[in-house]
């Protein structure tokens, strides 16, 4: 299936191509091994934001999003679902 | 002199008089705008000891060299003075187009001075500059004042700082308001302008600002501006505004609740981005020369009317008059925000004092008989009814409209346990259990517990966050590791480039794209000036010195440089659970930033220190007053 991903990082420090795109994937993956296979497809992003997670199993410092609604790593994405994955910053 | 109008404003209110000097090059040079000219002119001209709602105190409006170019965020506005709230330096800043329009009527900096017999406002416009009777307008909110005001001059496009009857009122933390909806918060310096019967500040005018190199400027503007609508960087901030910080504050378990005897809000959904946005969001707006649109404008019909005049609520607002004092109503807080706006109040401080009194209530220190009413958790019919009473100092109201610290002094039954503040300001909405930067910044800053001092934890944790200013390795926020060296370095990082710049920090937090060496190269654009980005935050290192030497000059010590006690009960629940901040923690802390600042083991800068920054008179003051051995 495709799962569409909204991306709220910068691109170019993060090495993607562009803000949205369709990421082809089993169904029934979570949002970890999802994490996984970008960070192999886009090796820049991995390093940046998932080496410590991945290396250490720290905590990501990214939000993500199923349809709108925070979620674990461990959730699983169906078919339609929408992800957002937006860098923490704080403040506010 | 490229970058500014060269000109210094002085109305003397007392006197009625009014004057002008030309800007000393060498000031600007060496404090660059903003927060440097104001730090300097309060610590020059105010003596110590000085009671912040008397004669005595000095209120200051100071722009910066990037003000009315088109650079992105680069035209805020810095206002000055003792803050009533803490008794030190106060400054707070606000966004729109009001410092554009100090720039355009031809100055860099206004000092009010002295004290009106009776209400007025000054109008400032092509050169002239007049004390006008605002008798007519005391007591009316900051929504009337403004149309009142148009209607007098007849012009619905000059800018209006003012004060509701909050500021008129001397609640401690009344704050300015400006264009109906850019609100200098922090600090209550709207109640120096109510002291003063400064009902508003009125600003139009058409001078043009040269800058050095035009060409070079336009280049990186049309880049940066680029940078903010595509590279990605800003996009969640443009689409949601400071509401894109309600998930992630969720996740971390740092979003304070239940005045913070929790990290995590239960009922977050209710009141989440997106239902903020289906809900109530009717328009986005901007501040000058801004293509980012971060500000929310909203309205709402029911249980609360509430209309677009006065914009539309920050994170900080929903934070503090929502979890903070469990209220899980997104148009109750939204209602709660506007009449902050309308009075005059600041949203942090007032959520926090709400909170306090919730909790004095929930523990029976305070009762049905002391408020009037019922102050359950939640419930946000009597958070309005409590709004009022503070603004019009009636009842508890007189009280709280004193700010946490004293009111916990006068309420007394233990109630100081609970009161959420550093050095009298109440905290911002960032739990710093989750994040020890940020705690760190809250103690040592001049201002006490503001959240816009220095960059926070959340940042930082990535690979090569910010490589220009030697962070390239992850830190965790919830470690104490690296964290003295990361909020010194973004404390005076900040200090200069947004404070002292009055440039916009959203634009600068990493990975956005205004980044250290941009800054750098804007400003030399703008002035012509060639500064290396050390020499750069040098600057900001003797701003924040200068400000500290002024605290130090009313006393404060290391022993000011604390955290409230509840904060070393470890958290329970959510993305922090099981992470404190205790005092041996935040002691640590300070000696090796102490260390890193170059202050003595008491906090207090050292001569050596203060001769490196520039600032020998300041250490000649210093030892005058016997805080330092000379």
């Amino acid at each position: 299936m495709d799962v569409r991903i909204r991306f709220y990082l910068s691109l170019k420090e993060a090495g993607l191509p562009k803000k949205e795109m369709a990421f082809k994937a089993k169904a029934g993956i979570s949002i970890a091994e999802l994490l996984r296979m970008m960070s192999k497809k886009y090796p820049v992003f991995g390093k940046s934001y998932l080496s410590n997670w991945l290396d250490k199993n720290e905590e990501i410092p990214l939000l993500i999003t199923k349809n709108d609604y925070p979620v674990e790593l461990e959730s699983l994405i169906g078919k339609n679902d929408y992800i957002k994955i937006f860098e923490i910053v704080g403040g506010g | 002199m490229f970058g500014y109008m060269g000109k210094v404003l002085r109305v003397n209110l007392s006197k009625g008089s009014i004057s002008e000097k030309d800007l000393d090059e060498e000031i600007a040079r060496k404090y660059v705008g903003g927060r440097g000219f104001g730090a300097k002119l309060l610590f020059d001209e105010l003596k110590v000891g000085i009671d912040p709602l008397s004669v005595d105190n000095k209120l200051i409006f100071a722009v910066g060299p990037f003000g009315g170019t088109p650079i992105p965020g680069g035209s805020r506005c810095v206002l000055m003075a003792k803050s009533p709230l803490t008794g030190l330096l106060g400054d707070t800043d606000f966004g729109g187009y009001f410092g554009k329009a100090i720039k355009s009527a031809g100055f860099d900096v206004m000092i009010i001075e002295g004290e009106a017999e009776a209400p007025v406002y000054l109008w400032i416009h092509e050169g002239f500059v007049e004390i006008k009777d605002a008798s007519y307008l005391w007591g009316k909110t900051t929504g009337e004042t403004q149309k009142e005001i148009f209607r007098e001059i007849s012009d619905d496009k000059a800018k209006v700082v003012c004060i509701g009857p909050g500021g008129e009122n001397l609640v401690r933390y009344a704050c300015i308001v400006s264009e109906l909806r850019y609100v200098g918060g922090r600090l209550g310096l709207g109640a120096v302008m109510g002291s003063k019967k400064l009902k508003a500040v009125v600003v139009r005018g058409t001078k043009r600002l040269t800058v050095a190199k035009k060409k070079e400027l336009n280049v990186l503007v049309k880049a940066l501006n680029h940078e903010i609508l595509n590279d990605g960087s800003c996009d969640s901030l443009g689409e949601y505004g400071t509401w894109n910080s309600i998930a992630p504050v969720q996740l971390n378990g740092v979003i304070p609740t239940k005045n913070f005897q929790e990290a995590s809000f239960k009922l977050i959904d209710k009141i989440s981005a997106e239902t903020l946005v289906e809900t109530m969001l009717v328009d986005r707006r901007t501040c000058y020369a801004c293509p980012l649109k971060c500000r929310r404008v909203v309205r709402a019909e029911t249980p609360y009317k509430v209309s677009t005049e006065y914009g539309g609520l920050q994170y900080e607002a929903v934070a503090s008059l929502g979890p903070l004092c469990l209220n899980d109503n997104p148009v109750a807080i939204a209602k709660a925000n506007e009449l902050c706006n309308e009075y005059s109040l600041d949203v942090i401080s007032t959520g926090v004092c709400i909170a306090f009194a919730m909790e004095c209530f929930e523990k029976s220190i305070l009762t049905e008989k002391d408020i009037g009413f019922l102050l359950k958790w939640g419930d946000h019919e009597a958070m309005m009814r409590l709004i009022e009473m503070i603004v019009y100092r009636q009842g508890i109201g007189d009280v709280l409209a004193e700010g946490v610290r004293r009111a916990a002094s006068k309420i007394q039954g233990g109630s100081e346990k609970w009161a959420m503040h550093v050095k009298g300001l109440e905290m911002a909405m960032h739990d710093p259990r989750g994040k020890k930067g940020t705690g760190l910044s809250y103690a040592t800053s001049h201002k006490g517990a503001d959240h816009m001092e220095s960059m926070h934890d959340e940042a930082f944790q990535r690979e090569n966050a910010l490589p220009e200013l030697g962070f390239t390795k992850p830190l965790s926020r919830k470690s104490k590791a690296g964290k003295p060296l990361l909020v010194k370095t973004t404390q005076d990082y900040w200090g200069v480039m947004a404070d002292c710049l009055v440039s916009c920090k959203f634009l600068s937090v990493p990975p956005r794209p205004f980044s250290p060496t941009r800054i750098v190269e804007a400003l030399s654009d703008v002035t012509g000036w060639d500064l290396s980005l050390n020499e750069f935050v040098l600057i900001g290192e003797r701003v924040f010195n200068l400000c500290r030497a002024f605290n130090v000059r009313e006393g404060v010590r290391r022993k000011d440089d604390i955290l409230p006690e509840r904060l070393g009960e470890a958290l329970k629940e959510g993305g922090s659970a099981g992470e404190s901040f205790t005092k041996s923690d935040l002691d640590s802390l300070l000696d090796e930033y102490y260390s890193l600042r170059g202050w003595a083991k008491d906090g207090i800068p050292t001569k050596e220190t203060l001769h490196k920054l520039g600032l020998d008179y300041v250490a000649t003051e210093l030892i005058r007053h016997r805080k330092i051995v000379g």
